[in-house]
């Protein structure tokens, strides 16, 4: 039983790896982009080094980790999205339903796979950020264990979180485009929005990067409730996708 | 739904008043379906009949409006998982992965069946004549090839009972030469193959059995030589079709004679006298006229005459 569920998920791990042009993209994302970002600050600050902090630092690290968040959303939308809607584009559904397997326990192999990518994904990224704040940090005071671990704890379970969200709600759609778009624009742009937001008040707490913002820490935002409260809203937002996800998986007809 | 009975277990397949509703329109209208063991069975019908729409319920792939079923014995769906773990099937066309390889793309299928399945891959490769290219990705396969990896995927299973449905789409004579003979072998196994197609004179020459759907009734089922059955008919060549035909018309024991191909096509009445009798007659009849004859044939009948007269009759019944 253990064994066929393990090669399920190897299973489900193989399909997403041999999408390798999705597995580019979500790498140049993930690990290229917060690169970029040391890279062009070490150049500008080579430059410029009077005028210009260095590269790295305890700055940089929160920039970056913050900057992760956004990325954890775009990279949980591609892989949550084709993990959990990919099967359905390319109608090999049918055939894996046809099994008489597990409906739930399919999609729960496949929201188990999603989160595995996403989370090395963003493992990467993170050891990139880690490793450019220190090595990079000049004569600037580096981030503590604490802020390193807390920081980078913050935005794999945020990405996690994000996995599972974008799985179940991935879990109603036949194709893959409308729902990664709609998920990445919801994610990065109208939570945004939603959080500048001021007179929405605590309802702004319920916003998926509210607790993204909360769990690292970030004051800038004026979101200041408990970190409880943060993590429980992320779970939340997880089991609430899931649950939907999983019921329409189901009783949908293919 | 109700469980299993003794004679559902006789049969691979048997369904009850199955009914599929997409709204106001039914698929299916209270399909009673009994598919033996141990044959190919022909599920025949145009496009839109509800040949899909059965499978894809007997499957668990849809869910029914009404009625019961069961499959090797096994009622659906409360025991889905028993019934399908020796079923394969092709639901309309076989879909794969297409970045992964042949051989990915049965392990993919196998992880799904257990490790007996995994063990199976190199086999149902080999039966399909597709070992060499087992490591090249699916998106340069043939449709012909993709038909016969979706078999060898059906076959992972070691299943009693396959479901194939329009298989011979988009085949050339060869291919559909050899899918026939596939599946001929398949039940020379003992395997029950559920074929559905609308191909009549496929089903005729591949299946033992058959049923005809039509507007998602099964309007006859049974033995293809019991479908096929009925009163012969008799061709005669004649230098006057026309005058033939119209003399022949009155003849006693003659229910129609038509002007078809250069000559008469002469339909029996039911409850006429015998074939050696009738041509006697007709026979005596046409040299009185002074009619020539170059050729008196007995014609089979096929499944597409029997299939187009019961579906003429529903049309007319309408």
């Amino acid at each position: 039983m253990i064994s066929d569920t393990v090669n399920l998920i190897r299973m489900e791990l193989l399909k997403l790896r041999r999408r390798r042009g999705l597995m580019a993209i979500a790498l140049l994302i993930a690990v290229g982009l917060v690169g970029l970002m040391f890279v062009v600050e070490a150049i500008r600050h080579g430059t410029n080094p009077q005028h210009v902090h260095p590269a790295g630092g305890i700055r940089s690290f929160e920039d970056a980790t913050d900057f992760l968040g956004q990325i954890a959303v775009v990279i949980a939308a591609m892989i949550g999205v084709t993990a959990s809607a990919g099967d359905a584009e390319l109608g090999v559904l049918r055939d894996s339903l046809a099994t008489g397997r597990s409906r739930l326990g399919l999609f729960a192999t496949r929201a188990v796979a999603a989160v595995i990518v996403t989370g090395l994904l963003m493992a990467a990224s993170l050891a990139v950020a880690t490793i450019c704040s220190l090595a990079l940090a000049g004569a600037e005071p580096v981030p503590s264990l604490s802020e390193i671990v807390q920081r980078d704890a913050a935005v794999l379970a945020f990405a996690v979180s994000s996995a599972l969200v974008c799985t179940g709600v991935a879990g109603f759609a036949r194709s893959r485009g409308p729902v990664m778009a709609s998920l990445i624009a919801f994610g990065v742009l109208v939570s945004q929005v939603l959080l500048q937001i001021t007179f929405l008040g605590r309802l702004r707490e319920l916003v998926p990067l509210a607790s993204f913002y909360r769990m690292v820490g970030d004051s800038t935002k004026g979101l200041h409730y408990s970190l409880a409260v943060a993590i429980a809203g992320a779970v939340a937002w997880a089991l609430a996708a899931l649950a939907a996800g999983g019921w329409w998986a189901r009783r949908v007809e293919v | 739904m109700t469980n299993s009975t003794h004679d559902g277990e006789a049969l691979a397949v048997k369904t009850t008043g199955l009914t599929k509703a997409f709204g106001a329109r039914k698929a299916l209208d209270g399909v009673d379906l009994e598919v033996p063991r141990g044959v190919a069975f022909g599920f025949l019908g145009p496009n839109g009949a509800g040949k899909t729409t059965i499978i894809r319920v007997l499957l668990g792939l849809a869910w029914p409006t009404a009625g019961t079923m069961s499959v090797l014995g096994h009622a659906v769906p409360e025991d889905r998982a028993t019934a399908l773990a020796r079923v394969g099937a092709i639901v309309e066309e076989p879909r794969f992965h297409p970045f992964l390889t042949g051989w990915e793309n049965l392990a993919a299928g196998a992880a799904l069946r257990g490790e007996a399945a995994a063990r199976r891959i190199p086999e149902v490769l080999e039966r399909v004549g597709l070992s060499a290219r087992a490591d090249d990705r699916v998106s340069g396969y043939s449709l012909g090839m993709r038909q016969r990896l979706g078999i060898a995927r059906c076959l992972l299973s070691d299943p009693e009972l396959l479901f194939l449905d329009e298989p011979m789409n988009g085949l050339d004579p060869a291919g559909m030469l050899e899918l026939r003979g596939l599946i001929r072998d398949l039940v020379e196994e003992g395997r029950t193959v559920f074929l559905s197609s609308h191909l009549l004179d496929e089903v005729q020459r591949t299946c033992d059995f058959a049923a005809i759907v039509d507007r998602g009734r099964v309007v006859t089922q049974g033995a293809i030589g019991t479908l096929t059955g009925g009163p012969r008919r008799i061709a005669v060549g004649t230098d006057d079709p026309g005058r033939a035909a119209s003399l022949l018309a009155s003849l006693h024991g003659v229910e129609h004679a038509a002007v078809r191909d250069g000559g008469v096509v002469v339909s029996p009445a039911a409850n006429g006298t015998g074939d050696r009798a009738l041509v006697t007659a007709i026979v005596r009849r046409m040299l009185e006229a002074g009619l020539a004859i170059d050729r008196v044939t007995p014609l089979e009948a096929s499944l597409e005459e029997r299939f187009l007269t019961i579906t003429q009759r529903l049309e007319d019944d309408r």
